[in-house]
């Protein structure tokens, strides 16, 4: 009897959270870029470590820690920002190295070893279990149809808040549920590509998107196939050579946009 | 008083944080006036835009305003992000008077098409925003403000970042909008303001703390 890699739930899983991964990235990771997000959606991902030592630590799913983690950061660095007075990224920086403190403690108290860290810091796509592809997969969705609904109230928030503000379109409400939906999507892709590594898949297809559309619902679709090329290209050369998936997948979407950007000036 | 005044200020004083930075504002603005906004940098003339723009309370005095009052808004230039992936036409869009809605009905689709010629922008319209020219831009602004047909435009320096041309062509353009809205324009360049202006405020230099 043959037997093909499809057969293996691991290889089905591996390739779902590819495609999952690649639709959030077109939406989030697109979002994240244009408003300029990319240093709060850095803090976030980093402070989810924090989830994630403390899942250990409690013996529960670290991928509900780092979720619960990443959404209580992505809220406090709007309430310190606009409630609290403190500097945007001053209140990012110190939630980032707060998030990772509180995981490297738990960690640090946690008996026994923990085997799936440098899962979590550089990805392992074959640890992506069917828990986290049917819950990146409602996200997906959710982000998706939000986005299709609310498209114009949430293009024109991102291009131009004060008008927004003006025009009565609540922006503060649109940016609140877009950085709640950062953090879950972000969260949730960190099993794939790792703490380290998950901003890369956010932003560097976007970047190439942007040197060949200027259009927001073209700049999705772009960097949703590439975000797809590049990942599924990733998984086959980790599968290929033993390698880290997300290390392998942040190369290759590096290498493309540096020669995207030698030969389209 | 003026039974057609679209928005009112009696004796308004207005600042930040209790603080007042201007006072003693009265004026009156209809459709057929062209009020221009002067004083020196510092002197309130933001401020007093932010409250006819409901932004800002007074701090003292009052400000009447018709019922359902639609105010149209060109900011200066420099709060646009020119790296933003999105059309000209998409910007003028955002002035609709309606919710935002995913389709563009095809009455604001006929407007759009309306505004595109009144600001000469047909050549530019599907363009990325930020590779127009400042004074394209600065049409396309003014273009959004105009969109849900407001009965005032409210305009805060809008000529600062353009050249001696787009100036010339924004100033050609609102003279023509006279009689259809009430317009208030803030303005440094004196000389160009007094040609079209009807009206003249200017607001003397604030008390130094």
């Amino acid at each position: 009897m043959e037997i093909s890699l499809l057969d293996y739930a691991f290889a089905r899983n591996a390739i779902a959270a590819i495609f999952l991964i690649a639709a959030l990235s077109a939406v989030v990771g697109t979002y994240i870029v244009v408003r300029r997000l990319v240093f709060s959606a850095g803090g976030i991902t980093h402070a989810s470590f924090g989830g994630i030592g403390l899942a250990y630590w409690a013996g529960i799913d670290p991928t509900f820690g780092a979720l619960s983690f990443a959404v209580a950061t992505s809220l406090a660095i709007n309430y310190a920002t606009n409630r609290g007075g403190i500097r945007p990224d001053s209140a990012i920086a110190m939630l980032w190295s707060l998030g990772m403190a509180i995981g490297v403690i738990f960690l640090s108290v946690s008996p026994g070893y923990a085997p799936n860290l440098m899962g979590f810091m550089f990805g392992d796509i074959l640890a992506v279990s069917h828990v986290d592809i049917v819950l990146s997969a409602i996200t997906a969705a959710v982000c998706i149809v939000l986005t299709i609904v609310f498209y114009r109230p949430i293009l024109y928030t991102a291009f131009d808040p004060t008008y927004a503000q003006i025009a009565n379109w609540h922006p503060a409400l649109v940016t609140t549920i877009a950085s709640v939906l950062i953090a879950i999507a972000i969260s949730l892709s960190i099993k794939t590509v790792g703490i380290i590594l998950v901003l890369s898949v956010f932003t560097i297809p976007q970047s190439i998107a942007l040197v060949f559309v200027h259009s927001l619902p073209k700049v999705m679709i772009l960097s949703g196939v590439v975000a797809l090329i590049g990942s599924a290209a990733g998984l086959c050369l980790s599968f290929a050579f033993d390698l880290p998936s997300g290390a392998v997948i942040t190369a290759l979407l590096s290498l493309a946009l540096l020669i995207v950007k030698l030969f389209k000036r | 008083m003026n039974k057609d005044a679209l928005i009112t200020f009696h004796d308004v004083a207005a600042g930040y944080d209790g603080k007042k930075i201007v006072s003693h504002v009265s004026l009156e603005v209809d459709r057929n006036t062209l009020l221009s906004i002067e004083g020196p940098n510092g002197c309130g003339k933001t401020t007093i835009l932010k409250v006819m723009l409901s932004l800002l309370p007074p701090l003292h005095g009052h400000v009447i305003r018709q019922p359902k009052l639609k105010v149209g808004y060109l900011p200066q230039m420099t709060n646009a992000d020119l790296d933003f992936p999105i059309s000209v036409a998409d910007v003028i869009l955002m002035g609709q008077a309606q919710p935002p809605r995913l389709f563009t009905s095809r009455a604001a689709r006929s407007r759009l098409a309306e505004l595109i010629s009144f600001a000469h922008l047909d050549s530019v319209k599907d363009k990325p925003f930020g590779e127009i020219s400042g004074g394209q831009r600065q049409r396309a602004m003014l273009c959004r403000a105009l969109m849900s047909q407001p009965d005032i435009l409210v305009l805060d320096e809008p000529v600062t970042y353009m050249d001696r041309n787009a100036e010339a062509t924004l100033y050609d353009l609102l003279p023509r909008l006279k009689g259809k809205m009430g317009i208030v324009l803030v303005s440094h360049d004196h000389e160009s303001a007094m040609r079209i202006a009807t009206q003249t405020i200017t607001l003397p230099t604030p008390p130094r703390h």
